[in-house]
């Protein structure tokens, strides 16, 4: 009887290996690599260096300009789980951009790039804060536009389910929902980063010029500039500012920062 | 006689200033402004905050988008005489740059630029060094592109003289010849500034692909794209790398 049991155990592992939707990379394939990696990082037990040594050790094999461009972005990634200094991650997030990547990397570097700018900036004062935060706002501009291209959503948009499909032998058309399902999911999962990253990224342009020098009319034309072809955007941030002023002026609570970012 | 020696003092010291080339600008303007702030600069007894503070009050004047980018130009020389640090040296450097500025100034910029950068990163080795050498790389090819579009010349250029004017009654004749050798000479010192710079922005793109990982390749690679109207200027930057990597062969 226990014979019998486990063939049948046996027999459904295999069935959900092959109706799974994410098929294991092979071990020696680039993918497998970077995914033991990104283990490595995410354990927190290694040093920044030796993970950033291991990615690099990566780039020694042959692989495509999209391969090459995801190495840098999971090398800027480590800052998320290790200290990395901000000159360090601001080099490979620029370095990841020069190469053809996914629309949620490449805006994950464009987010990671003006967060950088911002601590970078952090302390300083007056008017040469004033100088700095117009480095920043660009990064955070050029992010936000990014988004805007790739059609982030102002509103959140509700992530649709995946229906349970039979592990033993599904239908080929259970098969077929399922994938449009897990496709339908993946597409909705980019649009709330992207809208993530719209709110973030709008945000932080409000937050910084809600600072001394506070000056709404240089961030209205620079927004404008950049965001020529979405004036809605530029009026949510004009208007995160005005909520922010109202706070900073003690006549409402303070605005909710965004937990989501592109980043994440 | 004192009256009368005080008299002709006034007298010459009123048409030395008359005929003088480098009219002194009136002290309420711009320019004399400035410049009393780059005479306390030189004199490094301030600090570097007060002297930044003392530039960037002049932007609260009614001043033109050359005139704003000209202060920025400015504080960046602060460096030159105190310590400031490379990221505000940067945040002032790509302020200025974007300002209509003229050709020297713009190129000192992206000069200063890629020196900034190339500190930065001075202790990074490795795969990590090839990163941030290309931003590096990126900067100094901006400047150097912009100096060659400016007419940056390959060689020195000699600075012609400007001969002496007769102080008393200069003809219309001797005006205009001194008024033209002025103007030839300051094209030259422009010229002799941008070749400078062309020199030293092409030693640095030769030194940073020097160290390991030596990548030769990629130097032409990303030189060739950039200045790709001036071949003659990638080839002089990978005969500085040959040179240097000769060098530390010992040969």
């Amino acid at each position: 009887m226990r014979i019998p049991a486990m063939g049948a155990f046996v027999i459904l592992l295999a069935a959900l290996c092959v109706s799974s939707g994410a098929q294991e990379p092979p071990p020696d394939s680039f993918e497998a690599k970077l995914e033991a990696i990104d283990i490595e990082v995410r354990k927190q037990e290694t040093s920044a260096e030796k993970l950033e040594d291991q990615y690099l050790a990566l780039l020694e094999g042959d692989l495509t300009p999209e391969q090459r461009g995801l190495v840098y972005v999971h090398i800027t990634n480590i800052g998320r789980y290790c200290h990395v200094p901000g000159d360090v991650r601001e080099a490979y997030a620029l370095e990841a951009l020069s190469y053809p990547l996914a629309t949620t990397d490449a805006l994950a570097m464009h987010v990671a790039r003006a967060r950088i700018l911002r601590k970078r900036y952090a302390d300083w004062r007056g008017r040469r804060f004033a100088l700095g935060r117009r480095r920043i706002v660009d990064a955070a501009l050029a992010a936000l536009k990014f988004a805007l291209d790739n059609g982030a959503p102002r509103k959140r948009v509700p992530l649709p389910g995946i229906g349970r499909m039979s592990a033993v032998e599904p239908s080929e058309e259970d098969r077929r929902r399922h994938e449009a399902q897990v496709a339908a999911r993946g597409a909705a999962q980019q649009m709330e980063r992207l809208w993530g990253a719209r709110l973030t990224m709008t945000h932080t342009c409000a937050e910084l010029y809600s600072r001394q020098p506070v000056d709404p009319e240089e961030l209205r034309a620079r927004a404008s500039e950049a965001l020529k072809d979405y004036p809605e955007a530029v009026q949510d941030v004009m208007d995160k500012l005005e909520e922010m002023l109202a706070y900073r002026r003690g006549e409402r609570p303070r605005p909710p920062a965004p937990t989501l970012g592109g980043e994440e | 006689m004192r009256a009368l020696t005080a008299l002709v003092s006034a007298i010459v010291l009123v048409a030395l200033g008359f005929w003088s080339d480098a009219q002194e600008p009136p002290p309420d303007s711009f320019e004399a402004k400035l410049e009393a702030i780059d005479i306390e600069v030189r004199k490094q007894e301030t600090s570097a905050e007060k002297l930044e503070d003392r530039y960037l009050a002049l932007l609260e004047g009614d001043l033109t988008p050359e005139q704003r980018g000209l202060v920025y130009v400015h504080i960046i020389d602060i460096g030159r005489y105190c310590r400031v640090s490379g990221d505000v040296q940067e945040a002032y450097a790509l302020e200025a740059l974007s300002y209509p500025l003229a050709a020297v100034d713009a190129v000192t910029m992206h000069a200063a630029r890629a020196g900034i950068l190339r500190g930065r990163y001075s202790d990074w080795r490795g795969e990590r060094y090839a990163v941030g050498r290309r931003r590096i790389l990126d900067a100094a090819l901006a400047g150097l592109k912009l100096a060659l579009d400016s007419g940056a010349p390959s060689q020195p250029v000699a600075l012609p003289g400007i001969g002496k004017m007769g102080r008393d009654r200069p003809t219309e004749e001797q005006i205009r010849r001194h008024a033209t050798e002025v103007a030839e000479r300051r094209e030259a010192e422009r010229l002799q500034r941008l070749w400078g710079l062309r020199r030293g922005m092409s030693q640095t793109c030769a030194e940073i692909y020097s160290r390991p990982p030596v990548a030769p390749e990629e130097l032409r690679a990303r030189a060739s794209e950039v200045l790709e109207d001036y071949p003659e200027a990638v080839q002089d930057i990978m005969d500085k790398l040959e040179e240097i990597l000769k060098r530390r062969r010992g040969e």
